[in-house]
């Protein structure tokens, strides 16, 4: 999965990685002639006592690390692109992607990890990336390199190298193995802390009303201890590590000058080529450790990498049309033929064989108890899902001809939860239709009896709206949400559940004032009260996902007894005040 | 001559497992943005805290608890950094019994190596003779191997201590992090329960939880990491400096130029990474947000056909987002190769000047050979210094925003001795009752109201009469 995302992401950056690598390349080899070159001021310089010899050699050394770091930062630069440029296309990827769900994808993964999945662990990823260019490949090419000159001064004790790396490599391993685990423990630890703050923090009321605080301390001691313990027991293998490593590398020194002292006395080897040997081991296995730690990166990355192919992966259930069909006449009639949902898997369908006319300059209701499958039925109008059987059809065409942009243009949705997005109350009611000028905004927020509230702000139409809009209340969202919906002008009204928020009163004067504006349109609304619907051309009711009524509401009174029960109950309520 | 040895006890890995060097730009890239609860942890961005020094003491105060284990960290460190960095030195000395058998053996036997000197000079060759002059030989006979294998053991034994009490240092300076920041998490949970309600409603939910996860988590790390390091590192550059000294202050004041070059451009590069690294965090909170939004509304960005509107802007904030991320990677990814190139240039100098002074007979090879050993033990603390100043700062950042909600005022309390009520049947009275969130704006005026055990009271009124706030 991991390889997968790199390799899709990074491939228009080949370029940029090998000019990385073949930097670092020429870097590292430069890193690991200065000692040679030291070996070589102590062994033809020092010790012929030449002195003019060891300036010139300086010389070259200095020469050798300028060519060092101009590798070594052009290498951070174009690792730093390339790594940042990848973190921005799999985020565009991901949206793009998300940007294409059906309503049942964003719904089965859940809007927060799609967040989560588009920053955090694309970071994580690109980190990954970013550290690879700098270090990693440095490590592999140190080692190598570092071997091939170790074993250039002197063969004869090449074998400590074969013995120290796979020692040091082991043991690292070993104990980042051990590490491993207890990080991930420590993440579920650290959820479950948040977990535990999270819900006292969003349920303080409750926590004080019921005098539970108590145990709630107690709970979050629980949590926190559990966090401490994993953390405190990760900590310790982590101190273990790099007293290990010094030991290990100092114990290779001891050892090559141990080994090598005799291959100096019976000649078969310069001093200086034995200091020489001793730095490139150093060097070697400080390859290594590095390379071993840049590996526990990977699991992690590993994971988010999973977790943004899944969402990669996944296709939307709603896939525009082959052929669209932009152009075709009617005035936002809108058919449900024989319509049903079912979840994949699902035992039971949400909708079962929904068939109603709903045509323009006519009000149609749907009305049933909580769960009916209310919203799903509206949902298949904008293609938010697809009937699983049957058709929805608008204008006589089905849903699933039309060209998403056309089809959209047509409809305008106050869902259930009015959602408002940052910025100002115009940006928001701009939404429905980018191009209205301000008279229109006012015409759409009087019509939704919203007016008033927003004159009463200071800056009017360009009051701020906090995101979701929670700085205004719930009825005002609503408000504006169907204000949004009106200056879109659209041909069919879905109203689900819109009014729900609003007084008796409001409610009343909201649809009054409807009426003239959608005496042209197809307006379907979906509501809870018999009040609201009671004038409606026709009311289809809903039970258990299939209908049970048609008709006016007088029609209902005499033929549908799951309405009379719905009427008495709402009315009962009236009357016995 | 061994170089390139990292410092001892020094570097730890992040618990990212990247190299110590780059741990700032690991950890501090890894934190998620503003007023997200949930994810993993991470902070609000390393912002150059504005109050450094008191909330640094603050947060050091709370090791008080702890300050027995603390001062033998403080030992610990002490001891195994002295045990390191007498390493080089002494191995030093191996090398010179090496060196000393090599060029030995290649003179003639049986004379003395004053003779031996003499002869040189007499035959002309000055320089020669000047280098024998400070190599402790004896003619005509080899490594003096006894001698070898004692300095050896004894290098042994000090590292084998080092390793002992730089493990142990380790592992109760975990122990004493983790358990400081148990307290801490601890301490303001409790002040949760106390506060009042309007703080909770004042910020956004998502904002306070992630100072009391998301801060205190990157408390935890900054401690965990920067501590340690801290304290070795400098006891490493005071011990590798003295020894420098005591080897050879000529050649010690030459390496120790390269200190206040290396801080110079340290600062330099940390002062323009960190305002990349704000931006960078700036550009992700934006862009962040900018997701969360259209990703909650996704159903109405799809009905409302704002699907291309909203990508432009994306796209948009994403090309910030990258130049922010790419300036910040790169600038810090600027400290370890300029550092290794103040450190390559040292080594060049040492070299070449230790060189002349081993052939004029002023010092001797092992010296040579520990004093480049120790100037690269001492720029790796300097990098490591450096490149933890941006995590430090992000830690003390995140103590700030924590110490802030310890400081909240706390709502009234209870009455230190409530009257007992003990016939709890469940009458409730208002009496002449207000209350407003802000002044000039009141919700509740003189409400004043009885509510009998057995009663049903129903509250009603049009929308925005402040209905909730009365169960309150």
């Amino acid at each position: 999965m991991l390889l997968r995302v790199l390799r899709t992401h990074l491939r228009p950056y080949a370029g940029n990685l090998s000019l990385v690598v073949v930097l670092q390349l020429v870097g590292t080899i430069a890193s690991l002639y200065l000692p040679s070159l030291n070996a070589d001021i102590i062994d033809n310089g020092v010790a012929k006592g030449d002195t003019a010899y060891i300036m010139s050699t300086g010389g070259w050394m200095l020469a050798v690390s300028l060519l060092q770091i101009v590798c070594t930062i052009t290498a951070v630069y174009f690792g730093a692109k390339t790594a940042a440029l990848f973190g921005r296309d799999v985020r565009a990827a991901v949206f793009h992607r998300v940007g294409e769900f059906s309503a049942r994808e964003v719904n089965q993964f859940g809007a927060p990890t799609l967040i989560s999945r588009s920053t955090n662990d694309v970071q994580q990823i690109q980190m990954l990336v970013v550290t690879t260019c700098t270090m990693l490949v440095a490590a592999p090419i140190t080692m190598v390199g570092g071997v091939i000159m170790a074993v250039r001064e002197d063969v004869g004790l090449s074998w400590l190298v074969a013995v120290a790396v796979p020692l040091l490599a082991v043991t690292i391993g070993f104990i980042a193995s051990r590490m491993v685990p207890q990080f991930r423990k420590m993440q579920k630890n650290i959820d479950g802390v948040n977990r535990v703050l999270r819900e006292q923090i969003t349920g303080i009321r409750v926590v004080r009303a019921f005098v539970r605080e108590p145990h709630e301390v107690e709970r979050f001691g629980e949590a926190n201890q559990h966090l401490t313990d994993t953390a405190i027991r990760a900590g310790r293998l982590m101190a273990l590590v790099f007293p290990t490593v010094m030991l290990i590398l100092n114990m290779s020194s001891i050892a090559v000058l141990w080994f090598g002292a005799s291959r100096v006395e019976n000649g078969t080897m310069e001093v200086g080529a034995l200091t020489a040997f001793l730095s490139y081991l150093i060097q070697i296995l400080f390859s290594v450790m590095m390379g071993v730690f840049v590996m526990i990166m990977v699991p992690r990355a590993s994971v988010c990498a999973d977790r943004i192919s899944e969402v990669l992966d996944t296709d939307s259930s709603v896939r525009p049309p082959v052929t669209p069909i932009t152009n075709f006449t009617g005035r936002g009639q809108l058919v449900f033929e024989r319509a049903s949902f079912k979840y994949p898997g699902a035992a039971e369908p949400v909708l079962r064989d929904i068939s109603f006319v709903a045509s323009p300059g006519q009000t149609t209701a749907i009305i049933g108890s909580t769960g009916a499958g209310k919203t799903t039925l509206l949902s298949l109008v904008p293609r938010l899902f697809d009937a699983t059987e049957g058709r929805v059809l608008v204008d006589g065409i089905d849903v699933r001809e039309i060209e998403p942009e056309a089809l959209w243009e047509r409809i305008g949705l106050v869902p259930q939860r009015p959602y408002l997005f940052s910025g100002t109350v115009a940006s928001n009611l701009r939404y429905g239709n980018p191009d209205a000028t301000d008279e229109e905004l006012w015409h759409a927020l009087e019509i939704a009896q919203g007016r008033d509230f927003v004159e009463a702000m200071p800056e009017g139409l360009d009051a701020p709206i906090a995101q979701g809009g929670t700085n205004v209340s719930g009825g005002q969202r609503q408000r504006l949400a169907i204000a949004r919906a009106l200056v879109r002008k659209p041909e069919i009204y879905l109203f689900d559940d819109s009014f729900s928020a609003l007084d008796l009163s409001t409610d009343a004067r909201l649809r009054a004032a409807l009426r003239p504006v959608t005496r042209e349109a197809c307006v379907v609304v979906v509501a809870q009260r018999v009040s609201t619907i009671i004038d409606a051309d026709q009311i289809v009711v809903i039970e258990d996902g299939a209908i049970v009524g048609k008709g006016t509401h007088q029609e209902l009174l005499d033929t549908c007894p799951t309405y009379v029960e719905i009427v008495e109950s709402q009315r009962s309520a009236e009357e016995a005040a | 001559m061994s170089e390139q040895k990292p410092s001892p006890n020094g570097q730890k890995p992040s618990p990212n497992g990247t190299e110590p060097g780059a741990a700032k730009t690991v950890k501090a890239t890894e934190r998620p943005t503003t007023g997200r609860a949930f994810g993993p942890p991470g902070g609000i961005p390393g912002d150059k805290s504005l109050d450094f020094l008191p909330s640094a003491k603050r947060l050091l105060k709370r090791l008080r608890p702890h300050r027995m284990q603390v001062s033998g960290v403080v030992l610990l460190a002490v001891f195994s950094v002295g045990l390191s960095v007498l390493g080089p030195k002494i191995l030093g000395r191996a090398t010179d019994i090496i060196f000393a058998g090599a060029i030995g053996k290649r003179l003639p036997s049986g004379m003395t190596k004053e003779q031996v000197i003499e002869q040189t000079r007499a035959s002309g060759n000055g320089r020669l003779a000047d280098l024998l002059q400070g190599i402790d030989l004896i003619p005509g006979v080899g490594i003096d191997f006894d001698a070898l294998r004692n300095v050896l053991l004894l290098v042994l034994a000090l590292y084998a201590g080092a390793f002992f009490l730089s493990w142990a240092q380790g592992y109760i300076l975990n122990g004493v992090v983790q358990r400081t920041i148990l307290d801490l998490r601890s301490e303001v949970e409790e002040k949760l329960n106390k506060l009042p309600l309007s703080y909770f409603d004042g910020a956004p939910r998502g904002e306070l939880l992630s100072r009391v996860t998301n801060d205190i988590d990157n408390i935890s790390t900054s401690l965990q990491q920067t501590l340690s390091q801290l304290l070795t590192s400098l006891l490493t550059v005071v011990g590798v400096v003295t020894m420098m000294f005591v080897i050879s202050p000529l050649l010690a004041l030459i390496a120790l130029v390269t200190i206040p070059i290396s801080m110079v451009l340290t600062a330099a590069i940390a002062k323009r990474s960190q305002v990349r690294f704000v931006a960078q965090w700036r550009h992700t909170g934006a862009l962040n947000g900018q997701i969360e939004e259209a990703f909650t509304g996704h159903e109405l960005v799809k009905v409302f056909g704002r699907q291309k509107e909203i990508e432009a802007s994306f796209a948009e904030k994403n090309e910030e987002l990258y130049k922010a991320a790419f300036g910040a990677q790169f600038i810090s990814g600027l400290i370890m190769p300029l550092m290794m190139f103040i450190g390559n240039v040292n080594y060049v100098v040492i070299a070449v000047v230790g060189g002349l002074r081993v052939a004029s007979g002023t010092m001797s090879l092992g010296d040579v050979q520990a004093f480049i050993q120790y100037s690269r033990q001492f720029t790796q603390p300097l990098t490591q210094v450096a490149s933890m100043a941006n995590l430090l700062q992000s830690g003390v950042a995140s103590a700030e925003r924590v110490f802030e909600v310890l400081d909240a005022e706390e709502q009234v309390p209870d009455d230190a001795t409530p009257e007992k009520v003990t016939d709890a049947r469940g009458r409730v009275e208002f009496e002449h009752v207000s209350f407003s969130y802000d002044p000039d704006k009141p919700l509740i005026t003189d409400l004043s109201l009885v509510a009998e055990p057995g009663q049903t009271v129903a509250i009603v009124g049009p929308t925005g009469a402040a209905r909730p706030h009365w169960s309150t």
